[in-house]
């Protein structure tokens, strides 16, 4: 890849960004993406003060930052064909030599690094309202389990985004498997307490990994451990990504076969 | 009188008929009780809670309750106006309140069923099961609940109207209500300072009149007292959407800003 088809790539992947969520007023994104994880984050960690009664909350505030990335890597990767369409451009794109997969990894790549955003700024107001101390820990492993988790959970937005192209309800789709990350990763209630069926499903979903990997962390747990849930995570993060891939290819046919590519 | 009940009840019919063809509202009113159900039957299963089912099942129906006032009723005259109908709506010859009250109705409507979904999801696939000791009280409870679930949604409705930020205030009131108004947990665990909020805010009052007829009244005057306030806001709140909508009437007649999207 040339120098100048790099900076295309990231120039791309910032102005999709700005579009997506129309984040020109700061008002809309502090909204968006600072206040309402806020209240999303309290919300659970209460619930599971009253419910547990504990006041370590040490589990809920790492595994509910976590889930904060859903924000941008499910709502906001999912969309980025479905917005496409909305402006008008989904067609060009679509028919533009250039691979596809590419095209919707670039759109992508800026939500990526902005998660880390949101996930940091729950971890420091849940720290702070919960005092959860993280003084103990390894800092910079904490850092890529956190890469880590928001990678895989990219990974299963780049899936879900290639059905953008053949269903036009793409927010039923992405508010299904959110509140299904939240309620299936362990970040609630321990994944060990559902039925093996549903565990199968807990097992295959990203994030379960990295919060059990952080949570170890916290307690000082096996570091063999912790690396070997990291490696997975990373796995299940390729596992989605080359299935997101060979969806693209698939969704992308069906499109041009049934004429979907302006369903509204 | 007739005739505005009439058109309540057609206004209603249709709203109902258009809201379940939102992919948004479906999730709201058939997934989403599931899994709020599941999450909460998960972490109440050992809080010591006996009728801990019944927490479960009221708080998830409130939650979804909630979540459909937030994403259709407050919603609904910024979806009619990006449909291009709202000026015809307004411009027919019965009273835009009137209209608004009956599409605000079908969504409460439709909203009461995740109750129903969630308790037969935790009595079939987790096997719990509640009890209401005052089934009476319930039912008061549950009337009065849905008319103040009501009046919170027409107020919310001329003020998302009022405001030009409707779509932002929509996505972000959800979680602090649920909060604020102890839907799944009480409001003593909050801070201090946030009580006051708790009160003015209707929900709270509901919440706390259906876990008292729940759990069994041990003396009229609580149940009385819930009830008096939460009428009294009730109310409260219907006059003053009454007041944002005439302000609302004055400005669309000056500004013409019905069809501006």
């Amino acid at each position: 890849m040339s120098f100048e088809g790099i900076e295309r790539f990231f120039v791309q992947s910032w102005l999709s960004f700005k579009a997506l969520f129309g984040w020109i007023e700061p008002k809309t994104y502090f909204f968006v993406k600072v206040l309402n994880p806020i209240f999303q984050l309290l919300f659970f960690c209460l619930l599971a003060k009253y419910s547990f009664k504990t006041n370590d909350l040490t589990p809920w505030v790492i595994g509910n930052s976590f889930l904060l990335c859903i924000y941008n890597s499910i709502f906001g990767i999912g969309h980025v064909f479905v917005m496409d369409r909305y402006a008008g451009t989904l067609k060009m794109i679509i028919a533009a030599p250039f691979n596809k997969f590419l095209t919707f990894f670039q759109r992508g790549f800026v939500h990526i690094i902005d998660s880390l955003s949101t996930v940091a700024i729950g971890l420091i107001i849940g720290s702070i309202v919960f005092n959860v101390s993280f003084s103990n820990i390894s800092i910079p492993i904490f850092i890529i389990i956190a890469l880590v988790a928001m990678f895989s959970v990219a990974g299963l937005g780049l899936l879900l985004g290639s059905f953008g192209l053949v269903t036009s309800s793409m927010n039923f789709i992405a508010n299904i498997v959110s509140m299904i990350l939240i309620a299936l990763t362990g970040a609630n209630f321990p994944i060990e307490t559902l039925p093996n069926s549903i565990r199968i499903i807990s097992y295959c979903l990203p994030i379960t990994r990295s919060i059990k990997a952080a949570n170890l962390l916290m307690n000082g747990g096996s570091t063999q451990v912790i690396y070997s849930l990291i490696v997975k995570e990373i796995f299940v993060g390729i596992v989605y990504i080359a299935l997101g891939y060979m969806f693209i290819i698939i969704t992308e046919h069906i499109a041009k076969r049934k004429a979907t590519l302006e369903l509204y | 009188m007739i005739t505005v009940l009439e058109t309540i009840y057609s206004t209603a019919k249709l709203q109902m008929k258009e809201a379940v063809t939102r992919p948004t509202f479906r999730f709201c009113l058939l997934i989403q009780p599931i899994i709020y159900s599941l999450i909460t039957y998960k972490m109440f299963i050992n809080s010591g809670h006996d009728n801990f089912v019944a927490y479960t099942v009221l708080g998830t129906g409130i939650l979804t309750l909630w979540s459909c006032i937030c994403f259709s009723s407050a919603g609904d005259i910024e979806r009619e106006r990006y449909m291009g109908t709202l000026q015809v709506i307004y411009n027919t010859p019965t009273n835009f309140k009137v209209i608004i009250l009956g599409k605000i109705l079908g969504n409460t409507m439709l909203g009461l069923l995740p109750f129903f979904i969630s308790f037969a999801f935790v009595r079939l696939f987790l096997g719990g099961d509640m009890y209401i000791k005052d089934p009476m009280a319930f039912g008061i409870s549950m009337i009065i609940t849905i008319a103040s679930f009501m009046g919170i949604s027409m107020l919310f409705a001329a003020v998302f109207t009022l405001s030009r930020s409707s779509r932002i205030l929509m996505n972000c009131i959800e979680y602090p209500v649920f909060i604020l108004c102890g839907i799944l947990f009480p409001i003593e665990i909050l801070p201090k300072w946030t009580i006051p909020l708790s009160y003015i805010l209707s929900p709270t009052w509901a919440v706390k009149l259906l876990r008292l007829s729940v759990e069994g009244l041990e003396g009229n005057d609580i149940f009385c007292k819930y009830f008096g306030i939460l009428t009294t806001i009730t109310i409260i709140y219907f006059i003053l959407s009454n007041i944002l909508f005439k302000i609302i009437d004055n400005k669309t007649r000056i500004k013409a800003t019905l069809g501006v999207v």
